[in-house]
């Protein structure tokens, strides 16, 4: 192994010239990890061997021949389950180079070529529903991400035993009715195939993405802070000052969600407009008064990394308050080549509001 | 088949990253073609308007520039644009890594080197103190960002949301302010762990143990993402057809 140097391609370069030096230190490299490797492995952590990654690619090839046949139920919970965080999330990851290296459960060459690694000594394919006795994942999945809002009004209104047990009934409620909504379309799809070269799989893996939409949208949509028997029960458990605590509360977390949004899209645009202090302070202060109406805690958005979404889609969310804010208001602050990029931007965030707040970031115009 | 635990795969990952400026020297020289032209044709048009911005800048503070400064400055500043562009398609292709914000701020410095003859002294402090503010914003965003994604995961009290925002400000480090990039990992969000004093002293037990194990799994200096790196061009605006300022072309 020392000598030479797997490339990308999986052929090898000679150990020649400037190369010698640095392979020096990567076979020292190697060699430590070897001796650091034989005084501390653990059975489920090592390296596929070569002979195994044949047979895996060989039996790639061998599913792209025999047709393009597709599991449904792993896409559906690859695109549902996903939005729940690490825990009930699949990692695929795809052949590099000659190796694969696996941290436990089971690889798995899937129909497209790629490897599906289960995470932490989870199997890749999803938890099958086959045991109805067993909770669904998506119920977990929803419940996990979704029961720290009650954590936080707890921190917030310092509930008593009695408030608690009733906002967690209640939760678990509206959590149990979302999840029982998409279940009922994963149902469909335990040890479901698609053979994508036939029509009538084709037809099953277009029904497949049509349902995958519709419950993301359902698990984006559910917001407990504002739907259900969570947020109807919270009216009668807490009393006025709790109450008012946890409005303050809330408004904070906007306020500062807003703040950092409008920081992120302006510092972002500044490297295009080149703002000068006083304009930036003026846009701020405008994008800041013009808050939409985000949305905190959604399914979706409660999931483990669900909240970025409003940084990444910042330069849209704050496009669409400039379009709010109005073409007379921000030309007085900008010059006529900040305004012809800006008026751009304006336009785009109107044209995505619908995008938005179908991805669960923001209120519907109808709440 | 040998038996290897991912830590130890992680330390010779490391440790072979030391072997790469070496070896990378080779390689980037067998790759000089693709990265001339990746660089004239992906990088030089993003850098273009960053260096206008520059230009737009020293336009403001010294409207009464010669025909002569303007042409050098603007030259200079070309130049600067053609550097960079190799040096961030060097990085692409396996240079020695760096922030790409290091690459755009020697256009910066290219454009403030250049004016330096033709200014005052108070014109290339103003000068100066425009671009210091610029960092500072987009720092500000950073420190925002940060917290709003420590807060969305391990519940702050609007207390300890105060006292880790204030820590955030006094123990800023420059580099930092590419968090205003928020990356999936593991999928989760990655942990701003890069921040991890200004934000450890103020959690309490339950949160601190939350935090470790969001670190372990995710954390960005951890597993040396290059999550904090902000690339030029991700302003998300529609900059097409912009024209350059004839005034810098006399």
């Amino acid at each position: 192994m020392v000598g030479t140097l797997n490339s990308e391609r999986g052929g090898s370069l000679p150990c020649r010239g400037p190369w010698r030096s640095g392979l020096a230190a990567a076979g020292a490299a190697l060699a430590i990890t070897v001796l650091l490797a034989r005084c501390g492995c653990a059975e489920d952590d090592w390296i596929v061997a070569d002979a195994e990654l044949t047979a895996l690619k060989s039996a790639a090839a061998h599913m792209r021949n025999a047709g393009n046949v597709q599991n449904l139920q792993t896409h559906f919970d690859a695109n549902i389950l996903g939005l729940f965080g690490p825990v009930h999330a699949q990692q695929h990851i795809r052949l590099r180079g000659n190796r694969v290296i696996r941290g436990g459960g089971q690889v798995v060459v899937g129909g497209n070529g790629a490897v599906q690694m289960g995470v932490n000594g989870q199997q890749p394919q999803a938890a099958p529903a086959a045991d109805d006795s067993a909770e669904s994942p998506v119920l977990i999945g929803l419940r996990k991400t979704i029961e720290p809002q009650l954590t936080r009004l707890d921190r917030v209104c310092d509930l008593s035993a009695e408030q608690r047990r009733l906002l967690q009934l209640a939760l678990e409620a509206d959590v149990r009715r979302v999840a029982e909504d998409v279940d009922r379309d994963r149902r469909k799809y335990i040890g479901a195939t698609a053979n994508l070269q036939d029509p009538a799989g084709q037809q099953k893996w277009q029904q497949l993405h049509q349902d995958v939409q519709r419950c993301r949208q359902v698990i984006q949509r559910f917001d407990p802070g504002k739907d259900g028997l969570f947020w109807k029960a919270q009216g009668s458990v807490l009393t006025p000052p709790q109450r008012t605590k946890a409005d303050t509360e809330t408004e904070a977390r906007l306020a500062n969600r807003w703040k950092a949004v409008v920081n992120v899209a302006l510092s972002r645009w500044d490297e295009v407009l080149g703002l000068d202090r006083q304009q930036f302070e003026e846009l701020e202060r405008l994008l800041l008064e013009n808050r939409p109406s985000l949305r905190m805690n959604s399914g979706g958005l409660a999931g483990l990394g669900g909240q970025a979404q409003h940084f990444q889609m910042s330069p849209w969310l704050a496009g669409m308050a400039l379009a709010d804010i109005g073409e007379q208001r921000v030309r007085k602050v900008v010059n006529d080549r900040q305004w012809t990029v800006l008026s751009r931007a304006a336009q785009a965030g109107r044209q995505m509001r619908q995008s938005l707040e179908q991805q669960g970031l923001l209120e519907t115009a109808n709440r | 088949m040998t038996s290897i635990p991912a830590r130890v795969l992680q330390a010779a990952a490391l440790l072979a990253l030391l072997a790469l400026p070496v070896a990378g020297g080779r390689a980037l020289a067998l790759e000089a073609p693709r990265i001339e032209q990746h660089a004239k044709q992906h990088w030089e048009p993003k850098l273009q308007i960053v260096l206008s911005t520059h230009l737009d800048t020293v336009k403001r503070i010294c409207p009464d520039l010669s025909p002569e400064a303007r042409r050098t400055i603007a030259a200079a500043g070309k130049n600067a644009v053609a550097a960079a562009a190799r040096q961030i398609a060097e990085m692409q292709f396996g240079g020695r890594p760096q922030q790409p914000g290091v690459a755009t701020a020697s256009i910066s410095a290219a454009v403030r080197a250049a004016l330096q003859p033709f200014a005052s002294p108070e014109a290339l402090q103003a000068y100066a103190e425009v671009e210091s503010e610029r960092r500072g914003r987009l720092d500000r965003a950073a420190q925002q960002v940060a917290l709003t994604i420590i807060d969305d995961r391990l519940l702050l009290s609007a207390t300890q949301r105060d006292a880790i925002a204030a820590d955030l400000q006094k123990q800023w480090q420059p580099g930092w302010g590419g968090a205003t990039n928020t990356t999936m990992m593991n999928n989760q969000l990655a942990a701003p762990d890069f921040a991890d004093k200004c934000i450890v002293p103020h959690l309490d037990e339950r949160q601190q143990a939350e935090w470790k194990t969001w670190c372990e799994q995710a954390g960005m200096s951890r597993f040396g993402m290059q999550a904090m790196v902000v690339w030029p061009g991700q302003h998300g605006l529609d900059i097409s057809g912009l024209k350059a300022d004839p005034w810098w072309a006399p």
